[in-house]
């Protein structure tokens, strides 16, 4: 084991000795002593430790969160297989209704007097609403 | 607090099988905080982590009557399940994984004078950019191994790879965070509080 696999170590198993494997943590003691620079790498990587359990506590849920959890959860879904026999009758429905809705003006303009339709042109272009002929 | 909080993970889970809702709303309360955790560590953001602990949880609820533990532990079925959560919406868009006002924290502690509040501020968020810029595995890796309290075995199974995969994403991470923090100043300091 070289002094490098010790530095590498570091990083490996993080700043806690004791969370080392026994070989390299005997090692690794030895070497501390021996070396500041070795040392002062352990010391920043307890550090960075610390930093990082501190920032991962976890907070409690936001209140109301557990309880839409369970009710969304719970919630009877809609199997899969039974989805496009809801989806396409409503489809075919408001197909049909535009369908109906499309004949039915159609319809009212086919009808239409002509003598009320040149009346109705005449009020509006005397109004000035629509350019007369 | 009643009997059922002793219960094991197991034990709810079945219940929770058998359309128990308290039992399932006490495994939400048990495991809901850290699976958020992890859940922003990987998302970067509070509404799609949120998204990805309802769903979680959902399929908990759905499949509860086919859970089966066999070794391994609930909070790392779920770590699973938002890891996968997570990389199929990085699949479809690119999720923006800024640090939001939301997220940042909070200044620590009111009888903290306002000098030492600001340091930690800075500090906390100078780490919560560090760990964002990392690639998503080695964030997940960090996520699990100081969120959750898993060994290195346990964080294999959630993300479904191999103890060296994780050794060697836990170490590049160490690494790179270190050199983030030390190159802003702000490892030092907290070496030198630490009283090394």
């Amino acid at each position: 084991m070289s002094e490098h696999d010790l530095w590498d170590a570091i990083d490996r198993h993080g700043g806690d000795l004791a969370a080392w494997p026994d070989m390299l943590r005997q090692r690794a003691e030895l070497q501390r002593t021996l070396d500041p620079a070795f040392a002062e790498a352990l010391n920043e990587a307890r550090a960075l430790d610390a930093l990082l359990f501190s920032a991962h506590e976890a907070e409690p849920l936001p209140y109301g969160m557990a309880t839409r959890i369970v009710a969304r959860a719970s919630e009877p879904s809609i199997p899969r297989w039974l989805r496009p026999r809801i989806a396409l009758p409503f489809a075919a429905a408001f197909a049909g209704a535009a369908t109906l809705a499309g004949a039915a003006i159609a319809d009212v303009l086919a009808s239409a007097d002509p003598e009320l339709l040149s009346l109705a042109e005449l009020a509006l272009g005397a109004a000035g609403i629509i350019a007369g002929n | 607090m009643g009997p059922q909080d002793e219960s094991s993970d197991d034990e709810l889970v079945a219940a929770s099988a058998r359309g128990d809702e308290r039992a399932f709303r006490r495994l939400v309360e048990r495991h809901g905080p850290r699976t958020r955790s992890f859940a922003r560590r990987l998302a970067g953001n509070s509404a799609d982590a949120d998204d990805y602990v309802q769903e979680a949880f959902t399929r908990l609820w759905r499949d509860a009557g086919r859970w089966r533990s066999e070794g391994i532990k609930l909070s790392t079925w779920l770590a699973r399940v938002v890891t996968n959560l997570s990389a199929d919406q990085a699949r479809r868009a690119r999720v923006r994984r800024s640090v939001t006002m939301e997220d940042a924290p909070e200044p620590a502690d009111l009888g903290q004078s306002a000098e030492a509040a600001l340091i930690e501020t800075e500090r906390r968020s100078a780490l919560d950019r560090a760990i964002s810029a990392l690639p998503e595995r080695q964030r997940a890796v960090i996520a699990l191994t100081y969120g959750t309290g898993l060994s290195n075995s346990e964080v294999a199974t959630a993300l479904d790879t191999t103890v060296e995969a994780v050794e060697a994403a836990l170490t590049r991470g160490r690494a790179a965070l270190k050199s983030a923090m030390r190159a802003q100043g702000l490892l030092q300091g907290t070496v030198k509080e630490m009283g090394s």
